[in-house]
């Protein structure tokens, strides 16, 4: 193995906060969405993939023109994960608003395996290209060399969670929301539509997983109709590491899952990646069940 | 008195059972057809490769049978989708053993869903044709129910070090194998190979089947100093380890195993795989026909899974000619072929079944299109 320089460590870091970063957003969507409806969203894997492919099919029409057609892909993710997200609420959530707790869940593991299916069937299930115009190439970060695309994976997985903190603290709906996830049924005595807020939460949730979607494309060069499930399960991981329900906390977790995930495929092997995270994730839970830096909130996940 | 009709029902379905679970072996012998299995991963990730085998299968069956089939009977091929997984792969071999119309079977993609499958065809004793699968254990195991026709991947791996090493002078390495069956013996033949050609092996690297992200594996390669990089790989893994390590600014020149051969490759790869060069088995003229008869089918090239499907039908339906169609006939004519002109050019099995090759062709991706390619 080449010895440990500070290059390497530096490019290490880049990547593990890429691919945390994208973490990090599907994890914050996840996290939103269980914080006002009070139940796991397990399609929110599928909502990333079917937002991915969605994209895919409609980047023929944008301009090739470097940063322009990033800012449109992320927009478009944007747009289609809030619809999908709509749709989800509307027709899955909805309707068993006052089912027992279980329902919404096996109602969303029946849409994640049909939504899967269905790609599977329309698409085909093998790999498919996604590459952008930009960014492309590398820029020197101190002593190191790191790929651009790195660098702005990281950078929107840490605009959109400051500006989504922003409009939560200082917008009506903002404070809609957050009163919702604290206490929904006072919240709705005190005036607060917690039927909007819900289908506002899950619209915003289900975007940011659009974009992640997008961005992982982009990190990978290709897009997959099973590409969900790694997806939700990391950022269901990340979601555990911050304390479920906690924002701040998913996007740490999700940063923190994603260069810990780097640093064990480098220094141990890759071989051991998921395996010794999954072993940590299971000694965090039993020793601190709401999180590295959560406060103990009741659940029912 | 309810529970009357329950019993009749029980019993009507035990014995539906029966009678389904025992054909006698005499069954396949007697009928018109000689059924062939063609299993493989039919969905999912590796799917392509299932379509090869199942287009290259029909192809031969419909020559045969348009050429008078076998003493006036017709081949037909049944498909059967293992998903590429172990547990599917020996749970589809059970059904494929037990329908007693079936005379052979061919396929199971990689080395891993073989060995699964193996031990239920010898139980059963239903021949096996592998078509892909290249661990060399496979036919060094004493199971006599199973035959190969497609290359071991010790050749193709020990024929690329010979030519990185010795022809084009590239003495650093760096090996990534897919952490299978498969990656692992080839792995194993390459890096012994290289040091015995005087290389140096800088960098030894696995990664998991499913992986998607080799980050912390580029990041190895742009500090390990190569001069090559050899990939023990099937097609999805290394376009997007070729593409993300050209994303990330790493320069080296790009080799891989005979696995990555298939139009999927160079589609994704796009211009990232520019370059990179493969081998297989040398090809005669016999493969170059029936590739054409392929594009004039379905207007695509044919991968090399193609040609050993194809072969493999004809080496059963020889078998079936000199023997009879029982299995135990079929395995004892697949035993003896000598010499037989196949797809592949002249076909002979080894004493442990496997198909005997020599010489090797070299591909190089150029205009998005694998190419022969002179050292």
């Amino acid at each position: 193995m080449a010895a440990v320089t500070l290059p390497v460590l530096i490019d290490q870091l880049v990547s593990g906060l890429a691919i945390g970063g994208v973490y990090a957003l599907v994890a914050l969507g996840f996290a939103l969405i269980f914080g006002v409806l009070r139940a796991a969203q397990f399609a929110h894997g599928e909502v990333y993939m079917v937002v991915a492919f969605l994209v895919l099919a409609v980047l023929p029409w944008f301009p090739a023109l470097g940063a322009l057609q990033f800012l449109l892909v992320i927009v478009a993710a944007a747009v289609f994960g809030a619809i999908a997200g709509m749709l989800i609420e509307r027709g899955v959530f909805r309707p068993l608003a006052d089912a027992p707790h279980i329902a919404p869940i096996i109602s969303t593991i029946g849409l994640m395996i049909l939504l899967q299916n269905l790609v599977a069937y329309l698409k085909g299930s093998e790999l498919h290209r996604f590459a952008l115009a930009w960014p492309q190439g590398n820029v020197p970060v101190g002593p190191a060399s790191v790929p651009v695309l790195k660098l702005v994976i990281f950078g929107t997985a840490l605009v959109i969670p400051a500006l989504l903190q922003v409009a939560l603290a200082r917008t009506q709906l903002g404070r809609a929301i957050r009163a919702t996830a604290i206490d929904a049924e006072t919240a709705r005595l005190m005036g607060v539509n917690t039927a909007r807020t819900s289908l506002v939460a899950f619209a915003i949730g289900s975007a940011l997983a659009g974009i992640a979607g997008v961005l992982v494309g982009a990190l990978y060069g290709v897009v997959y109709s099973t590409m969900g499930v790694t997806a939700l399960v990391k950022g269901y991981a990340a979601t555990i590491i911050g304390g479920v329900g906690n924002l701040v906390g998913a996007v740490a977790g999700g940063l923190l899952l994603g260069i810990f995930e780097v640093f064990v495929a480098s220094y141990v092997s890759p071989r051991w990646t998921d395996a010794i995270v999954y072993t940590l994730l299971i000694v965090l839970l039993a020793l601190r069940p709401q999180g590295l830096v959560g406060r103990a909130i009741p659940e029912k996940l | 008195m309810s529970r009357r009709p329950l019993r009749w029902v029980s019993a009507l379905f035990v014995i539906a059972l029966l009678v389904a679970g025992c054909g006698s072996p005499g069954d396949a012998a007697d009928s018109d057809e000689i059924k062939i299995a063609v299993v493989g991963p039919m969905t999912g990730d590796a799917a392509q490769y299932g379509e090869d085998f199942t287009r290259g299968a029909q192809l031969a069956a419909e020559q045969i049978n348009a050429a008078g089939g076998v003493d006036g009977k017709q081949i037909t091929i049944v498909t059967f989708d293992d998903r590429n997984d172990t547990t599917e792969a020996a749970s589809v071999a059970q059904k494929i053993a037990t329908d007693s119309s079936i005379v052979a079977s061919m396929g199971h993609f990689t080395s891993s869903t073989v060995y699964a499958a193996m031990p239920i065809y010898k139980s059963n004793q239903l021949p096996l044709v592998v078509i892909s699968a290249s661990d060399p254990g496979i036919t060094e195991q004493g199971n006599e129910w199973v035959f190969r026709v497609s290359p071991t991947n010790n050749l193709g791996a020990e024929a690329m070090a010979d030519l990185i090493v010795n022809e084009l002078g590239l003495k650093k390495i760096a090996i990534f194998y897919l952490n299978t069956d498969f990656g692992k013996t080839e792995r194993e033949f390459f890096t012994a190979r290289v040091q015995a050609n005087g290389g140096e092996i800088v960098l030894d690297e696995p990664y998991q089947p499913d992986a998607k992200d080799f980050s912390s594996s580029i990041i190895k390669l742009k500090n390990a100093g190569a001069d090559a990089v050899y990939l023990s790989s099937y097609y999805n893994d290394a376009v997007l380890l070729i593409r993300q390590a050209k994303d990330a600014g790493v320069e080296t020149r790009w080799f891989t195993s005979a696995a990555v051969l298939s139009p999927q490759f160079t589609e994704i790869g796009g211009e990232a795989v520019e370059g990179v060069i493969t081998n297989r088995v040398s090809q005669g003229d016999s493969w170059d026909a029936v590739a054409e008869a392929y594009r004039a089918k379905y207007n695509d090239d044919p991968s090399p899974f193609v040609i050993y499907a194809y072969s493999a039908v004809q080496a059963v339906a020889e078998a079936a000619r000199s023997e009879g169609t029982s299995r135990e006939a079929i395995r004892d004519g697949l035993a003896k072929i000598q010499g037989l002109e196949t797809a592949l050019g002249p076909l002979t099995f080894d004493e442990n079944r496997q198909a005997v090759y020599e010489s090797f062709d070299y591909l190089e991706v150029r205009d998005g299109q694998f190419q022969l390619w002179q050292p």
